[in-house]
């Protein structure tokens, strides 16, 4: 009963904060996910800039980091902070390269959380997230974008996350925000910035 | 992999058994007359964020990402390290004696690994220090703090009067090196925890202050 009101009460509280994002119709959400399917298989490259925020409810400030990603078909990866720190990560044939203010070490991609931050930024970039079993997907749209917000099928990924959603502008193909809520309600906050696809990258983007 | 690690702990306890019998001794210092009757590690003191780039090195496990330091009451502040992408790995908060853990990703969650941090947290957030013999030598003045059989050694830079290291040993034994960066007294720009006694290394760089 007390866990029927909290829930009540969460999804009264989420209307509230959400109260301009309203669900697709499955006609809908059908189009939205075709079409950027469709879209995303044409992308070869990827480039962006970003700024990450970390929420947590005891801090006085948000921890702002920034950097830039770029992306080549099919799993190529290279995610690079430059402020306040440096500190690169690389996913290239199934190896992770890090780069940590200098000090360079490289790994087989087995390790479970690389593998799912791979595939979350791979997956977000192509489209293929929106079939992934681990996750359901609920789509909403405001007057601006659509938006995809994915929730955890298996008690054992609830642990690390709650729920994903994904800013898709309504001109744009790819994702301009990602905002990430964790099982204690933390939340990191990604926003994409200066995109640019199929423009080509220097291989020295993906070496450290 | 735990018992490997629980064997490679045993040996190399044992291996620094045999090897570090030698005791720490202050060396090229003068013995002074004491002029404090306490010092204080004020480094983390403040009711602000603190907030720290992380590189760990617990054996040959490398851990990166960013810790955050915050006191919440007068006696005991929250600590918390989350990955570079964000993801919280370890929340916990810690007093002199007590500890609560709040939360800690399964990959981490070893009793071995959060002891230590415990442990090494837990000298590092300590404050107040009674001085019972004071030292000094060409750049720092140095006061010795003796709690049963734990001793620290707290080194002063003359210039500035900024606490530069902290030598904390246990039964003479050299347990933990601690030195600092810093521009004032209650902010440390960079902190190296140097573990003797075990391959364990946390070097931290500032990020509070980015603009």
């Amino acid at each position: 009963m007390f866990k029927n009101i909290a829930f009540a009460a969460l999804l009264l509280m989420s209307g509230f904060v959400f109260g301009q994002n309203t669900a697709m119709t499955s006609a809908e959400s059908k189009a939205f996910v075709s079409k950027i399917s469709a879209e995303t298989k044409e992308i070869k490259t990827l480039q962006s800039d970003f700024v990450q925020t970390k929420k947590m409810d005891f801090l006085d400030k948000n921890i702002v980091t920034q950097g830039r990603m770029s992306l080549k078909s099919p799993n190529t990866l290279s995610w690079k902070y430059t402020k306040p720190y440096q500190y690169s990560i690389i996913f290239k044939e199934n190896k992770i390269f890090i780069n940590d203010q200098g000090k360079k070490s490289s790994v087989d991609a087995k390790s479970k959380t690389f593998e799912k931050i791979n595939k979350l930024i791979i997956g977000s970039s192509n489209g293929k997230m929106f079939n992934d079993p681990e996750f359901s997907v609920v789509y909403l749209k405001n007057s601006t974008s659509n938006i995809a917000k994915f929730t955890p099928k298996s008690a054992q990924l609830l642990k690390y996350i709650k729920q994903i959603e994904l800013h898709f502008p309504k001109n744009q193909t790819t994702v301009s925000q990602v905002n990430m809520t964790e099982a204690s309600g933390d939340t990191t906050n990604i926003v994409f910035k200066n995109t640019k696809i199929n423009a080509p990258i220097p291989a020295s983007e993906f070496s450290l | 992999m735990r018992r490997f690690l629980l064997q490679s702990f045993l040996y190399s306890s044992v291996f620094l058994l045999l090897v570090s019998c030698k005791s720490y001794q202050l060396k090229d210092v003068k013995s002074v007359s004491n002029t404090e009757k306490t010092v204080e590690n004020l480094y983390f003191s403040s009711k602000e964020d603190y907030v720290y780039k992380c590189q760990m090195d617990i054996y040959k496990n490398h851990i990166s990402g960013i810790l955050i330091i915050k006191k919440i009451s007068d006696t005991t502040h929250r600590v918390v390290m989350t990955s570079d992408f964000g993801n919280k790995m370890i929340d916990f908060e810690i007093s002199e004696n007590d500890f609560k853990l709040n939360y800690v990703l399964a990959d981490l969650d070893k009793k071995m690994v959060i002891n230590f941090l415990k442990n090494d947290f837990q000298e590092l957030l300590k404050r107040n220090y009674l001085v019972n013999e004071s030292f000094e030598n060409d750049d720092s003045k140095i006061y010795l703090s003796r709690i049963d059989k734990k001793r620290y050694y707290l080194f002063f830079n003359k210039e500035n009067n900024l606490l530069k290291q902290i030598i904390y040993t246990k039964n003479n034994k050299q347990k933990i090196d601690f030195s600092f960066d810093a521009k004032k007294h209650i902010f440390a720009d960079s902190l190296n925890l140097q573990h003797k006694d075990f391959k364990i290394n946390i070097k931290l760089f500032q990020i509070t202050e980015t603009e």
